[in-house]
Parts: C-alpha cells; sequence; structure tokens
C-alpha cells in the first residue's frame, strides 16, 4: 500500500504488477495411457511375494500338525505300551502260577514215588555193585571210550598218563 | 503418485480387520490373562486333583531257595474281589450276585445282603488266582458291568512243595509278613520297599503326558539262599516219616543234618509238621477230628489255637529234652581233655551205685563189672559216667557244658530258640552232677546237641549252627554270606580224634550199630532219657528215643540227630531201635548223594557178598555141587537137565549164603515168587525163609557186626511178585539196646 503521507504516489510510476492470478485448474480427470488403466484396474499380483507366503504358511502349518500328529500319537503309543506291559505283567503272573503248580508235581517224593510204583524201578543195591581191591599207587584207566576224543583231548590226556 | 481408489479401500480393509482382531483376539487375551495369571493357581489345584493320580507299586516279596537255587517259597500276583456297593444299583444287583456266587463258590443271598452296603470296598474274597480273575473279567464283559466289581492287586505267597521244609521255612499272613520260620526271621529283608508312580490321566482315564510324571520304583525284597538242600531234606522227612509211624510216636519226631566243619544245616524236619500253603489248617487229621467233635465254640477255638500253635513249633529249636546217653560223648571228651581217663583207664560197674542217699541204677541188670572206659560208651553205661563226672568235678563239668554251648542259644537264625535248662557249678549237688554226666539232669535243645556233637567230631571246634547262606538282591547280586567261623575251640583235635574212635567203635559192634553202614565208617551214639518232668502229673514211662552221629569218622563231614518223642510201637522205646533206622536209612542215601562214596575193608566186603560161580550149561548136578562149594545154595527151576539160565548171572554179586536161581527150561524162567515178610527175624530166619522163597537178602545194620540183631524193614514189600533171585534189602537193628 502506498505511503499515504508522502507527496507523490509513487505507485504510479511502478510498473503495474499484475494480480497474479488463479492458476489454471487443472483438469480433475487425468487421462492415463490405456496400459497403465489395464494395469490400475487388475492389482499387480507380485508372484514372489505369494509364493513365500504360501510356502511361509505351509511351513507353519505343516510344523503345527507335525506336532499335534505326533503329541497325539505319542499318547496313543504309551496306552499301547502300558497295555502291552499289563499284558506282560499277567502273562508272567499265569507262567509263575504255572511254574509253581508244575514244581509241585514234581517234587522228589512224587517222582521217587512214581519211579518205583509205576514204572517199577529200584534203588541201585549193593549186590549190584562190584567192590575191587587195590593197593596204594595203582590206578585205573578207562578202557571203553563212548566217546570220540578231539586231538587236544587225546594229548592231554597222554600228558597226564606220561606224569601219573 | 495419487492413491488409488483400490490402494484406500484397500487400507480401510485393513484397518477394519485389525480393529476387529484387536476386539476378539483382546477378549481372549483378556481371558487369559483372567485364567492364567489371576485364577490360575487355583484352577492349577483342582486340575491336579482331577487329573492326578497317585498309585503305589507294590514290592514282591524275596524267594526263598535251597542251596542248589531250587524255589522252595515264592510271591505271584493274585487278585482280592471287591465288590463296590454304592454302585449298584437294583437293576443289576441280580446279576451280580448270581454271577460271582458261581465264581467265586459263596451264597448268592450273602453277595445281595452286602451289595446293599453303603460303601465302596467290600472285600469278597482275597487272592483270588488268574483264572478265577479271567472269569470275572469275561462275566463283566458279557454282562457290560462297568461298576460294582473290581479287582485289586495282591500277592500271593507260594510253597511249591507243600510241607516239605515247612519247620524251616515257616509261613506268611495276609499281609505278605513273615509269621514263622526264616519268613520271620528275615522278614525285613524278604520285604521289599514300596514305590509310588504319579501320572495324570484324563476323562476317559487313559494316561496323559504329563511333565511331572514320577515314577519310584518298587525295591522287590531280598531273596535267600538257603543252607538247606533239596536231596538231604527230602531223606531226612522220608526216614523221619516212617520211624515216626512205625514206631508210633505221640509227641512228634524231629531231625537235622548238619555239615560238622561249617554248621550249615543241610537238613531240618519235624514231623508233625503242616502245610506253609494252609498255615490255619490243623494237619493232623486225628486232632482235627477230635477238635471238630468239641461243641463248646470258646473251648473249640482255644482247642484249634493250641493245636495250630503245636504243630507250628520247631521242635529241633523250641523244645528243650534229657539228651541221655548221647550226652555221654561230651562228658567223655571234657574228662579225656584234661587228661583224667584214657580208653583204657578202667572202671567197676557194680549195677548201682548210691550217691548222695539216691540209688542210681545201671541199664543193664546187674552191671558190667570191670570194663575200660572205651567199652563204658561202647555199652553206655551210666555207672561209669558217674565215676567219670565225679572225677570231672561240679567246676570243670560246667566249665564244658558252658564250653560246648549248652549254657547259651546257639544264635541260629531262626525264631523262637529256647534255652537250655541246667544247674550252674553251685547249684549242682553230688545226685544232679551224677545224672547230669550221663545225660539225665539237664534240659538241652536238639540244635545244641548236634552243634556239641559237631565240636566232637571236626577237631573241637564249636560251630555257628545257620539255615540261610546267602542274601540277594532282586538283580541276583550277593547282599550278604553267612560267616562260617566257628566260635570257639572246645577241647583239642587229639581228643576229638580219640572220640572219633570210640563213637566208630560204638556204631560197629556197640549200642549204636543199629545206624552202622558198610563202607562208610560211621560214628555214634545212641540215646534213651525218660521224660521225669511228667511225673508231676502223674504220667511215667515216658521216652525220648535218639540217635547223634557222624561219617565219615576218620574225616567227619556230615552229623545227624534224630529223635522220636514218646514212641510206643513195637521196637519199645530205646534209642536203638527207635531212632538207629532213620538214621541208617537217611545216612544210607545222604552220604554217596553228597561224594562219599563207601570204602569196604576186606572185612566188610567178606561179610557183604560173593560172586556167583558161572554153571550155564553144567547137569544140574554138577551145578549145584559148584554152587554148594562156593558157599550159596541153589534152587532150581523147570524139568530139563542142563542149566540154560541162572539168576544172579555168572560173576554178578550175591549176598552171602544167598542163593543161586537155576532155569532148566524157557517156560520156567518167567516165573515169579512173592516176596515173604522178613521182619522180626534174626539174621539166619531172614535167610532161611529167604532162601524158601527163592529170593535172596542183602543185609544193613547191625546184623553186620552183631549176632543178636532182629530184622526190621525190607525195601521190597512182603507179597510182591519179583523174579525169582532178586535181592531184598533188610535192615536189621538191636532190640534190647537201651541207651
Amino acid at each position: 500500500m502506498a505511503n499515504q503521507g508522502s507527496a507523490y504516489n509513487f505507485e504510479l510510476f511502478e510498473p503495474k504488477s499484475h494480480p497474479r492470478s488463479a492458476p489454471p485448474k487443472r483438469p480433475n480427470v487425468i487421462h492415463l495411457p490405456k496400459e497403465k488403466l489395464e494395469e490400475n484396474r487388475r492389482p499387480k499380483a507380485k508372484a514372489v511375494k505369494l509364493v513365500s507366503f504360501l510356502l511361509v504358511f505351509a511351513v507353519v502349518s505343516g510344523i503345527a500338525v507335525t506336532f499335534v500328529n505326533g503329541e497325539v500319537q505319542l499318547t496313543e503309543l504309551s496306552g499301547q505300551i502300558e497295555s502291552a506291559e499289563k499284558a506282560l505283567h499277567e502273562q508272567q503272573n499265569v507262567n509263575s502260577q504255572l511254574q509253581i503248580k508244575l514244581d509241585s508235581k514234581f517234587s522228589m517224593g512224587t517222582v521217587e514215588n512214581y519211579a518205583s510204583k509205576n514204572l517199577g524201578m529200584k534203588k541201585t543195591n549193593r549186590s549190584q555193585v562190584t567192590a575191587v581191591e587195590v593197593s596204594k599207587g595203582d590206578k585205573s584207566q578207562v578202557v571203553a571210550k563212548t566217546a570220540v576224543e578231539s586231538w587236544l583231548e587225546r594229548a592231554w590226556n597222554a600228558i597226564k598218563g606220561f606224569l601219573s | 503418485m495419487a492413491k488409488g481408489t483400490t490402494v484406500r479401500m484397500w487400507h480401510r480393509t485393513v484397518f477394519i480387520l485389525i480393529l476387529l482382531i484387536a476386539v476378539g483376539f483382546g477378549a481372549v487375551v483378556f481371558s487369559l490373562v483372567k485364567l492364567q495369571l489371576i485364577e490360575g493357581p487355583g484352577l492349577q489345584e483342582l486340575a491336579m486333583e482331577q487329573q492326578l493320580k497317585d498309585t503305589t507299586l507294590t514290592a514282591k516279596r524275596g524267594t526263598i531257595y535251597d542251596c542248589n537255587m531250587k524255589e522252595l517259597a515264592r510271591s505271584a500276583t493274585v487278585w482280592d474281589v471287591v465288590l463296590e456297593p454304592a454302585f449298584i444299583t437294583d437293576k443289576d444287583r441280580g446279576t451280580i450276585a448270581e454271577g460271582l456266587s458261581k465264581i467265586l463258590g459263596m451264597s448268592k443271598s450273602d453277595i445281595i445282603e452286602r451289595s446293599k452296603k453303603k460303601t465302596y470296598y467290600d472285600k469278597l474274597k482275597g487272592k483270588v488266582e488268574s483264572d478265577v480273575k479271567d472269569k470275572i473279567l469275561k462275566f463283566k464283559s458279557d454282562h457290560n458291568i462297568t461298576n460294582g466289581i473290581r479287582l485289586v492287586e495282591n500277592y500271593k505267597r507260594y510253597y511249591p512243595y507243600g510241607q516239605f521244609a515247612s519247620t524251616v521255612l515257616g509261613f506268611t499272613g495276609t499281609d505278605s509278613q513273615g509269621l514263622a520260620g526264616v519268613e520271620a526271621q528275615y522278614n525285613s529283608a524278604l520285604t521289599g520297599t514300596s514305590g509310588r508312580l504319579v501320572t495324570a490321566k484324563n476323562a476317559v482315564g487313559t494316561n496323559m503326558n504329563f511333565q511331572y510324571e514320577q515314577e519310584v520304583p518298587a525295591k522287590d525284597g531280598n531273596s535267600l539262599v538257603l543252607t538247606i538242600d533239596e536231596v538231604v531234606q527230602h531223606y531226612v522227612e522220608k526216614y523221619l516219616a516212617e520211624g515216626a509211624v512205625n514206631n508210633k510216636v505221640k509227641n512228634r519226631g524231629c531231625a537235622i543234618v548238619m555239615n560238622v566243619k561249617t554248621g550249615a544245616i543241610l537238613g531240618m524236619a519235624v514231623k508233625g509238621d503242616f502245610d506253609p500253603n494252609n498255615p490255619f489248617v490243623i494237619s493232623d487229621s486225628s486232632k482235627k477230628s477230635e477238635i471238630d467233635k468239641i461243641s463248646d465254640k470258646a473251648q473249640k477255638s482255644a482247642a484249634t489255637q493250641q493245636a495250630l500253635q503245636e504243630q507250628w513249633r520247631n521242635k529241633c529249636i523250641s523244645d528243650t529234652y534229657y539228651p541221655g546217653s548221647v550226652f555221654k560223648m561230651v562228658t567223655g571228651s571234657a574228662a579225656m581233655e584234661e587228661g583224667l581217663v584214657k580208653e583204657n583207664t578202667m572202671f567197676n560197674c557194680p549195677g548201682y551205685l548210691e550217691i548222695g542217699g539216691s540209688k542210681i541204677h545201671e541199664w543193664h541188670a546187674g552191671g558190667f563189672g570191670q570194663l575200660s572206659f572205651e567199652n563204658g560208651i561202647c555199652k553206655s553205661s551210666n555207672i561209669v559216667f558217674v565215676q567219670v563226672g565225679k572225677m570231672l568235678g561240679a567246676q570243670l563239668f560246667y566249665k564244658y557244658f558252658d564250653a560246648f554251648g549248652f549254657a547259651d542259644k546257639t544264635g541260629i537264625d531262626m525264631p523262637g530258640e529256647s534255652r537250655s535248662l541246667y544247674r550252674t557249678a553251685d547249684q549242682m549237688r553230688p545226685v544232679d552232677l551224677a545224672c547230669a554226666a550221663f545225660g539225665q539232669s539237664n534240659k538241652i535243645t536238639p540244635i545244641q546237641m548236634i552243634t556239641a556233637c559237631c565240636a566232637v567230631a571236626n577237631g573241637g571246634y564249636l560251630v555257628q549252627p545257620h539255615a540261610v547262606s546267602e542274601i540277594l538282591d532282586s538283580s541276583g547280586n550277593i547282599v550278604k554270606t553267612a560267616s562260617t567261623a566257628p566260635k570257639r575251640q572246645v577241647i583239642s583235635g587229639d581228643t576229638s580224634k580219640r572220640m572219633c574212635k570210640i563213637l566208630q567203635k560204638d556204631a560197629t559192634s556197640g549200642t549204636a550199630k543199629s545206624g552202622y553202614i558198610a563202607g562208610y565208617r560211621v560214628a555214634g551214639k545212641t540215646g534213651t532219657s525218660e521224660k521225669t518232668e511228667l511225673e508231676a502229673k502223674g504220667q511215667t514211662g515216658e521216652y525220648i528215643a535218639s540217635y547223634c552221629g557222624f561219617a565219615p569218622a576218620d574225616d567227619p563231614q556230615i552229623a545227624m540227630l534224630v529223635f522220636y518223642d514218646e514212641p510206643h510201637g513195637p521196637n519199645g522205646y530205646y534209642g536203638s531201635p527207635v531212632a538207629g533206622p532213620t538214621f541208617l536209612g537217611a545216612m544210607t542215601q545222604i552220604l554217596p548223594y553228597l561224594g562219599i562214596e563207601p570204602k569196604y575193608s576186606s572185612e566188610e566186603l567178606g561179610k557183604l557178598d560173593g560172586k556167583a560161580p558161572d554153571v550155564v550149561g553144567k547137569t544140574v548136578a554138577d551145578a549145584k555141587n559148584a554152587i554148594s562149594k562156593a558157599g550159596f545154595s541153589a534152587k532150581v527151576y523147570g524139568s530139563g537137565s542142563k542149566i540154560i539160565s541162572q539168576i544172579p548171572e555168572p560173576g554178578k554179586n550175591i549176598p552171602k549164603n544167598g542163593t543161586v536161581v537155576l532155569f532148566t527150561d524157557m517156560k520156567s524162567s518167567s516165573q515169579t515168587v512173592a516176596v515173604p515178610d522178613l521182619t522180626n527175624l534174626s539174621l539166619s530166619e531172614a535167610n532161611e525163609k529167604a532162601a524158601d522163597a527163592g529170593v535172596n537178602i542183602s543185609i544193613e545194620g547191625a546184623a553186620l557186626t552183631s549176632s543178636s540183631a532182629v530184622s526190621s524193614s525190607q525195601d521190597v514189600a512182603a507179597g510182591t511178585k519179583v523174579q525169582p533171585g532178586t535181592v531184598v534189602t533188610v535192615v536189621f537193628s538191636e532190640k534190647n539196646q537201651v541207651a
């Protein structure tokens, strides 16, 4: 604003500043090339991101499922082990009881009784034993061999015979 | 670049989603915080109460083995059948009662009554085995019964061989605690330590994986290895039982076999014992039927208790008795050790002696006259030993009485050992000393007597009798071993050797020859003691017949004591004919089993058997001639002229004066003859009767060394059909020997 107190109005001599006119309104409508239009219409599906997302999801799900499955199997197996142990314990008991019954049928008295009454067996009588009179220094030798001796046994017996 | 509509919408969608998620999960997070942090501890406690199961793991009682690891006692799982009346409805009450009554053999009405009680636990039957348990499970599944019947695991003690070694083993009670024998003595070792299992169960009852699951396994009880040998025990029990029956023993009999050098009990038997599988059942059928006749309940109960206590009582360690003449080996050893007597020290035996105003009579009327100390033992002269006792004096006598272990318990590892009843040196009057010297004053236990006998036999060392040799843990590792170190030396090795020789002579030609076994150099002493303590009750004439011996005399290994309390059989009540045959029979089997082979002297062989001459192919006349020349008699069967076969075969052993049976045709060789009754005969009578019947006899016992022995038993029963020439073993004993 011109200084009202001055003698001359120098504003008259100043170049006239043109009032700024409002910038031209840009049109709201942006004309995009056809290709871009098409692009904007369909959001860009970024393949790498999708695949990696799916992969991660699959891995995490897999871990979760595996974990849960593992727990389930563990529980089932524990149950099976428990049943098997119980069954084993029961069978061991049955075995013990049967073993005891079997032992009781084979007491010495029962065996002796059966041998003498059913099989007609008798204990060795003195008349079935031949006593041989020997002097000190006498030695005996088995003549009738029933088993085939190995070369080692024969060698050992020969050494024993030589030293005796 | 300007944001497109799509992007904005995307942003808005994400925002809304986040909001929803925040709200939704916020509630969840809030709930979680509330449950886990605020209410967490309380809920954890509730969960633990509901899910946690605390199970006691019962420990199994240890097994008892004999010295060869044969199981004599073991535990196995059984089940208690428990009724849960609170879960039983009227709908299934009848079905349950019907089913259980059939399976358990109980009254249906009784089960119905019990099912109406207001309780969760009522034990119907205890300790049923697998077969009954399987029937109950099947019944439950067939009738869809889930609650109301429960099977609770328990343990039961089994003794597979019944009465075998019952007094040594003992038995257990309802809570598997030992009540007698080694079961009681070693109860703490046999009982294990219960374990604990803490698990978590889900609503269905299945075990859940629980991070705090804990198991403290049960520690099974230790096992015992006894010194008892099953074979030795069998023979001891067999012959003891035979003797108890043959001699009509009123008050039980007992026998102990001990290793002379270590004190290990190889066999310990009492006849009049029990079955540890049913210890509360009276095993004596006659006593049981007497008690059943008692109508008064209180009296019946008292009589039953008394009968049970009697059958459980181990006579070998709990009963005291006057040892009688068996004790003379102790008095004699003491006198020899002090140098007061030698084998040939002469004594006068007039028939009786007056001591302190009392007359002490010799058992043999009229006495023995002049006889040596050695013969005094062999003839078991009471008067000789009265004089030996006087020579020792009360102080010395008591010193050796104590040294031989009679003043204290032996400390055997079995419960119920009694103390002896005796007079100390200061308490002994002259007549007490006199009677004590021949074993009729102080009362001792059988285990003390056999331990002292071992000391006489083994060079003078008093051993520690014991029934358990090792304790094993549940893995079979040895936890403890019994010590076999002797307690002390009582007499010198020289005295022991000399006394062994005297006792060997006693068993060969003295009063103990009823225990003589050819080839085994047996040493022994018989005893017949009067039960004078019964006189106070008005009973007289009751005796204890005993025999104590060891073998082989030149290197003693095994000692055996047999005694019968109140024999009333045909053999009388003297130690020799009553207890001698039991000693003979048992030791004849035990010694070869333990690897002690017979070694016959030429004299013994000469009295035993000869060789049958070969007469096959000869004419009947020539055969008879040859047999007669060899010192045998011949018996011919068939109508042929030549001998086609003979029994015994040529060169085989045949008892002296035996019969060679000759067959002259095929038909005759299939003949049989009946074995005659060869008991209660002298040697010559038995020989003659056997020869007439066509069998041979092989003699054992006193007949080998005595002319007055009488046969007491035969191994083939009279009437049995056998081939002619069969050898029958006949045992002889001296009937009129006292002590």
